[in-house]
C-alpha cells in the first residue's frame, strides 16, 4: 500500500516541480535578426504570404476601413499576401486579448492598437521597429505632419497612421432647436455655461449628456478641457511631465467637474450611462448638449440636423476657446508589426497598407481629412464640417490627449475610477488629487 | 474479496484521474500564484523579486478594504436575509394546494438557469433612474425622495447589486430546502398533530431542526457563493461608481487585468485564499455542530 | 385574527416573490417586440407598436449557434469528465482499503474553499504552456477540475450508503472490479449522478468569469460571454434587439427546463436527501 501512495506523490511532485520551472520562466521574446531567409524572395509566385491581422470588430469606422477598404484592396495592391482576419470585439475585451497574446509572445502579424495598450506591447520587446522600411517610402513623403514619422529617441518607430486622429477634438454639441424652444443661448463662459444647465435642468430637460460609464469622457477628454479653459500650459505640462495633479489649475478643473454634477448638469445615474446610451440620449432629443469628439460629428449631423457645436467655454478671461484645441492622435496609436512575424517585410508592408486605406476611408468616406496626404480632393462636406475644419485650421495651440498620448496603463485605470467617483458628485478634488498624484509619480517610469 | 478491495492497480487507475487534474488546475495554480506575489509583475515580464511590498500595497489600499466591506455585506445579506426568505418559502410553499405548489416549484429555479447576463441586464433596467421599473413605481407612490439613482450612488450600489444576487438564487435555494422538508419522515409529525401544534410552532420545533444537514450545505455554498462574487458586478456597474461596489474578486481582476499590475493581484488571491480559509474554519468551529468535511 | 391576517401578508408577499421570479420571461418577451427607443419611454408595460423583426436583426449580428455550440460543448464536457472520474475517485475513498484515502478525501475537500476566480492568472499561464491557450478544453479541464470536489463529497456519501453485497455478489459472479463498477455500482446511483449532471450544467452553462477571461478569442466564447459583448458592442442600445437576442440565448435553457422540469427535481431531491 505504502508503494502505491509514494507513486501517486512522486507523480505529483513530478508534474508540479515540471510545470513549476516551466510556467514561471519568462518567454524568451521573439527573435529578431531572423529575417534572412524570409527576403530571400522564393521563385515560386503561387506561394502566398499568410498574415494574421487583428482588429476591432466592435467600432463601425474600423469595420468599415476593413471591410470597404482592406479586404478589397489588398488583392490589387498586395496580390502576394493572404490575410487571416481576426476579429477582436471592443473595449477592455480587445485590450485583454491583446494583453493575452502579449503575454504569450504569440502576436498576430499586423494589428491595430491604441497607444496605452501599444506601449505594453514595445515595452514587452514584440513589436517591430517599422522605421527601415518608413524611411525614404512614399509612405514618409506622403505625410504632411513630419513627427508620425519620426523615430524616437532610440531611432526606432512602432507605429503608422494615417493622421486622422490628429483632427479629433472635443467640442459641445447642441440642439438648436431645444436651444430656441427655451430660449436659451450657447455659453461662452463656464459661469454661464453652469447657469444654462441650472435652467435646462429646471425645465426637465437634461442639459448634458457624457458617456459616464468608467468615466469615460472625463477621462477622454473633460478633465483636460477644464484644465485648458483655465490655463492650456498646465496640460501642456502634464503631458511633458513638468507638473502634477497638485497643481491648483487642476484642483479648479475639478472643482468645474464637480459642480457640473451638482448642479444636475448631467443625466440621473450617469456613472452607468454607456457610449450608446448616452448618443441616443442626445440624438432622441432628452438631452440638450453633447460632450463629444468630433469624429461623430457626421453621424450625429444625420441623425439630429438640428446640430450645432460650440468650443468649449473658457473659464478665464485670458483664455480664447478658439484659440486653444485638444487633438486627440497619439505617436503609438495605429497599425503595428510583430517583431517575431515569420515575415518581417511583408508585415511592415501590410501595415503601411492599412495606414494609407485608413486615409482613404477618411478621406473618402468620412470626407475628414488626414495627415497623409492621398491626393484625394475633399468636395461636398457640409457646412457644419467646414466649420469645424476652419476652427480647427484657426486655433493657435494645439495639445495632445494626456489619455490618449501619456497616460500608463495603471495611471488609465486609477485616472477612470477616481473620475468615475467625481461624477457622483460626493467625492472632492482634493480626495481625487490624494489618490492620483502617487500614481501620476510612476506614469514616467 | 478482500484482493478485491485492495486491488492497488484498481486503486490508481480509479484515484489518479481526478486527483491529477484536481492538483493540475486547482492546487498547483496556487504555487506560481505565491511566488509571482513576491514579484514586479506587469502579466508579461518578472521584474525582479521585491518581498513583501505588494501584501503590504494591497493592505495599506483604502480600495481594498471597501472591496473587504462590499464582500462582506453581500456575505452577510445572502446569509441572514437570503437564506432565511428562502427557508420560509419552502415551508410556506408545503403547505400550498397541489397546484400552487407545481407551480412554484417550476417556476422558483427559473432565475437561476437563466444565464447572469440577463439577470443582471433585468435588474439594470429596473433600477435605471429615469424609466426603471423601481423608480416608475415609488414615483406613482409619491415617493420621489427615494427615487434615487440605485446604481450610480455610493451609498446603494452595493445593496442594489446583492438584491439582485440574492433573488437569483433565492428560488433555487428554497427548492433545495423544500425537498429536504419533504424526505423528512411524516411520523416526525404525527405527535404535533395530536398536540395541536400550529404551522409555526412546528416548523420551529420539528422542521428546521431536522433540515440542519440541508441547512449546513446551503450555508457553506451561499457563503462561499458569495464571497466570490464578480460577474453580477462586472456585469451591472463594472465596480462602480469608481471603485464602490468592487467586490475582492472584482478588485483582484482590476488590478492584474486593468492596472496590469499581475503581482498585487497574485498578493489579493493568496490574501483572499487565507480569509476563505479562516471563514470556514469559523463555520466548522461555531455554525455547524457536527464537523463538516472538509 | 391576528394569526389570520400574518398569514395573508406572508401568503402575499410569497406569492409576490414567486411571481417575480417569471418577470424576467415577461421582461425579456416584451421589449423583444419593441422598437430602438420605446424601452425608454415605456420600459415595462405592452408593446405600443409591435416590432416583429428584432430577432431576424439580432440573429443576423450575433453569431447565435457559434456561441451555442460551445456553450453546450462545455457544459458536456464538463459533465462527462467530471462524472467519470469524479464518480471513479468517489467510489475508490469510500469502498476500497487503502491507507490514505481520508488524506484524499481531505485534499479533494479543498477545492471547496479556492474559488476559480482566485487562480486565474497562473492558470492562464499554464494553459499557455501546456498549449491549450484558445481551445476549447482550455476551459473544459479547469472547470471539470472545480467541479470535482463536490461532486466526488456527494457521490462519496451515496456510495458509503451501499451494502457491501453488491460488490460480493458481482465477484462470486466472476466480475472484475472494472465490470462490477461500471455495470453493477454505477447504475444504482443513477439518481445521484443525475443530480449531479444537472448541477454541473447549470454552473457550467452559466459560468461568466472564467470564460471571461480563458475565451480570449470570440471563436470558443459560450453564449454568457458573447451576449455581454452583444450588449456593449453591437446592440448598444438598441434594446429592442438586445431583448430578441436575450430570448435567443435562453431558449435552450427553457426548453431543458421545460421538458426535463420533474426530472431535475427529482434529482435535486435526490441530492437533498443524501446527507
Amino acid at each position: 500500500m505504502n508503494r502505491l501512495t509514494k507513486l501517486m506523490v512522486l507523480a505529483i511532485v513530478t508534474i508540479m516541480v515540471v510545470s513549476l520551472v516551466a510556467c514561471t520562466t519568462t518567454p524568451a521574446p521573439g527573435k529578431p535578426g531572423d529575417n534572412g531567409g524570409a527576403t530571400s524572395a522564393p521563385d515560386k509566385p503561387a506561394e502566398k504570404v499568410k498574415i494574421k491581422f487583428l482588429s476591432l470588430s466592435a467600432d463601425e469606422n474600423r469595420n468599415n476601413i476593413r471591410e470597404d477598404y482592406i479586404k478589397v484592396n489588398v488583392s490589387k495592391d498586395m496580390p502576394n499576401v493572404e490575410v487571416e482576419y481576426d476579429l477582436g470585439g471592443g473595449g477592455q475585451d480587445y485590450a485583454n486579448k491583446l494583453k493575452a497574446y502579449n503575454a504569450s509572445g504569440d502576436m498576430p502579424d499586423v494589428w491595430f492598437s491604441e497607444q496605452n495598450l501599444s506601449v505594453l506591447v514595445v515595452a514587452a520587446g514584440n513589436a517591430l521597429d517599422l522605421y527601415p522600411y518608413v524611411k525614404g517610402s512614399d509612405f514618409e513623403k506622403n505625410i504632411k505632419m513630419k513627427d508620425l514619422v519620426a523615430p524616437d529617441q532610440d531611432g526606432k518607430l512602432y507605429c503608422v497612421q494615417p493622421g486622422a486622429d490628429q483632427y479629433f477634438t472635443p467640442r459641445l454639441f447642441y440642439h438648436k432647436d431645444i436651444f430656441e424652444q427655451y430660449d436659451v443661448e450657447p455659453p461662452k463662459t463656464f459661469d454661464e455655461l453652469v447657469t444654462l444647465c441650472e435652467t435646462l435642468k429646471g425645465k426637465g430637460i437634461v442639459p448634458m449628456s457624457i458617456v459616464g460609464k468608467d468615466g469615460w469622457t472625463p477621462n477622454l477628454h473633460m478633465v483636460q478641457t477644464m484644465i485648458m479653459a483655465e490655463d492650456p500650459q498646465v496640460a501642456i505640462d502634464l503631458t511633458n511631465n513638468k507638473t502634477d495633479f497638485s497643481n491648483p489649475v487642476v484642483k479648479n478643473a475639478l472643482g468645474r467637474i464637480q459642480k457640473l454634477v451638482q448642479v444636475g448638469a448631467f443625466a440621473d445615474g450617469v456613472t452607468n450611462i454607456d457610449y450608446g446610451p448616452a448618443m441616443e440620449m442626445y440624438t432622441s432629443d432628452k438631452a440638450a448638449m453633447l460632450a463629444m469628439f468630433t469624429w461623430e460629428l457626421g453621424g450625429l449631423e444625420s441623425a439630429s440636423p438640428d446640430t450645432d457645436f460650440i468650443p468649449w467655454p473658457s473659464a478665464s478671461d485670458s483664455v480664447d476657446p478658439n484659440g486653444i484645441i485638444q487633438y486627440w492622435g497619439a505617436p503609438l496609436s495605429g497599425y503595428l508589426a510583430s517583431a517575431s512575424s515569420k515575415n518581417p517585410d511583408v508585415a511592415a508592408e501590410f501595415a503601411i497598407f492599412c495606414a494609407v486605406q485608413d486615409a482613404l476611408y477618411y478621406n473618402i468616406d468620412q470626407k475628414a481629412p488626414t495627415m497623409y496626404d492621398t491626393g484625394i480632393e475633399i468636395e461636398g462636406i457640409s457646412p457644419l464640417l467646414q466649420k469645424n475644419l476652419d476652427q480647427f485650421d484657426a486655433a493657435a495651440i494645439k495639445v495632445p490627449s494626456m489619455w490618449a498620448a501619456t497616460f500608463n496603463a495603471q495611471m488609465s485605470a486609477e485616472f477612470a475610477t477616481e473620475n468615475s467617483k467625481l461624477l457622483t458628485g460626493q467625492y472632492s478634488p482634493d480626495e481625487y488629487i490624494g489618490v492620483i498624484n502617487p500614481i501620476w509619480a510612476k506614469n514616467f517610469e | 474479496m478482500k484482493d478485491y478491495f485492495s486491488n492497488k492497480m484498481a486503486i490508481f487507475i480509479f484515484a489518479f484521474p481526478a486527483l491529477f487534474l484536481f492538483t493540475i488546475f486547482v492546487i498547483f495554480p496556487i504555487f506560481p500564484e505565491i511566488l509571482i506575489s513576491f514579484q514586479k509583475n506587469d502579466g508579461f515580464r518578472n521584474m525582479g523579486y521585491i518581498g513583501f511590498e505588494n501584501y503590504t500595497n494591497v493592505l495599506q489600499d483604502k480600495t481594498f478594504w471597501r472591496a473587504n466591506y462590499n464582500t462582506i455585506v453581500i456575505v452577510i445579506l445572502s446569509t441572514f436575509v437570503g437564506l432565511p426568505i428562502s427557508l420560509i418559502f419552502a415551508l410556506t410553499m408545503d403547505r400550498l394546494s397541489e397546484p400552487m405548489k407545481r407551480f412554484f416549484k417550476a417556476s422558483s429555479v427559473f432565475p437561476a438557469v437563466l444565464s447572469v447576463t440577463v439577470i443582471a441586464q433585468m435588474w439594470i433596467a429596473i433600477y435605471e433612474p429615469m424609466w426603471g421599473l423601481l423608480n416608475t413605481v415609488l414615483r406613482t407612490f409619491h415617493l420621489d425622495n427615494l427615487a434615487l439613482a440605485w446604481l450610480s450612488d455610493s451609498r446603494t450600489v452595493v445593496l442594489a447589486i446583492s438584491v439582485a444576487f440574492l433573488w437569483q438564487y433565492l428560488g433555487l435555494n428554497a427548492l433545495l430546502f423544500y425537498t429536504g422538508i419533504k424526505a423528512i419522515p411524516k411520523t416526525y409529525y404525527e405527535a404535533a398533530i395530536i398536540d395541536g401544534a400550529g404551522f409555526i410552532r412546528t416548523s420551529i420545533k420539528i422542521t428546521i431542526p431536522l433540515l440542519q444537514d440541508v441547512t449546513k450545505y446551503l450555508l457553506v455554498l451561499s457563503i462561499l457563493g458569495s464571497m466570490s462574487q464578480f460577474s453580477h458586478v462586472r456585469i451591472m456597474t463594472g465596480g462602480g461608481p469608481g471603485d464602490f461596489s468592487r467586490t475582492v474578486i472584482y478588485q483582484l481582476y482590476y488590478k492584474a487585468f486593468s492596472a496590469s499590475d499581475f503581482g498585487q493581484g497574485c498578493a489579493i488571491a493568496i490574501i483572499f485564499v487565507i480569509e476563505c480559509l479562516i471563514l470556514t474554519f469559523i463555520i466548522n468551529r461555531f455554525v455547524a455542530r457536527e464537523k463538516i468535511e472538509f | 385574527m391576528n394569526k389570520r391576517k400574518t398569514r395573508i401578508l406572508v401568503n402575499t408577499f410569497m406569492i409576490l416573490i414567486g411571481v417575480s421570479f417569471l418577470f424576467p420571461m415577461y421582461w425579456m418577451l416584451n421589449i423583444s417586440f419593441k422598437s430602438r427607443s420605446e424601452v425608454y419611454d415605456n420600459p415595462f408595460g405592452l408593446p405600443r407598436e409591435w416590432v416583429f423583426n428584432n430577432y431576424a436583426d439580432a440573429l443576423e449580428k450575433f453569431n447565435f449557434l457559434r456561441y451555442l455550440s460551445n456553450s453546450l460543448i462545455y457544459s458536456v464536457g464538463t459533465i462527462l469528465i467530471t462524472v467519470f472520474f469524479g464518480s471513479m475517485l468517489a467510489y475508490c475513498i469510500s469502498r476500497m482499503d487503502w491507507k490514505n484515502k481520508n488524506l484524499a478525501l481531505s485534499y479533494i475537500s479543498m477545492g471547496l474553499i479556492i474559488p476559480a476566480q482566485v487562480v486565474i492568472i497562473p492558470l492562464l499561464i499554464i494553459n499557455r504552456d501546456i498549449g491549450l491557450k484558445g481551445t476549447r478544453m482550455g476551459l473544459i479541464l479547469p472547470y471539470s477540475a472545480f467541479a470535482l470536489s463536490s461532486c466526488v463529497l456527494m457521490l462519496y456519501a451515496f456510495f458509503r450508503s451501499l451494502p457491501r453485497e453488491l460488490e460480493e455478489a458481482a465477484c462470486i459472479d466472476g466480475c472484475t472490479i472494472y465490470q462490477t463498477y461500471f455495470r453493477i455500482i454505477l447504475p444504482v446511483i443513477k439518481p445521484a449522478i443525475a443530480t449531479q449532471c444537472v448541477l454541473i450544467f447549470m454552473n457550467t452553462y452559466n459560468e461568466f468569469f472564467l470564460a471571461f477571461i480563458l475565451g480570449a478569442e470570440d471563436r470558443i466564447r459560450p453564449l454568457t460571454v458573447g451576449l455581454l459583448n452583444f450588449f456593449v458592442s453591437i446592440g448598444v442600445s438598441h434594446w429592442g434587439q438586445i431583448g430578441a437576442a436575450m430570448i435567443i440565448t435562453s431558449l435552450p435553457t427553457i426548453i431543458v427546463y421545460i421538458l426535463g422540469n420533474e426530472q431535475i427535481e427529482n434529482a435535486l431531491t435526490a441530492g437533498a436527501i443524501l446527507k
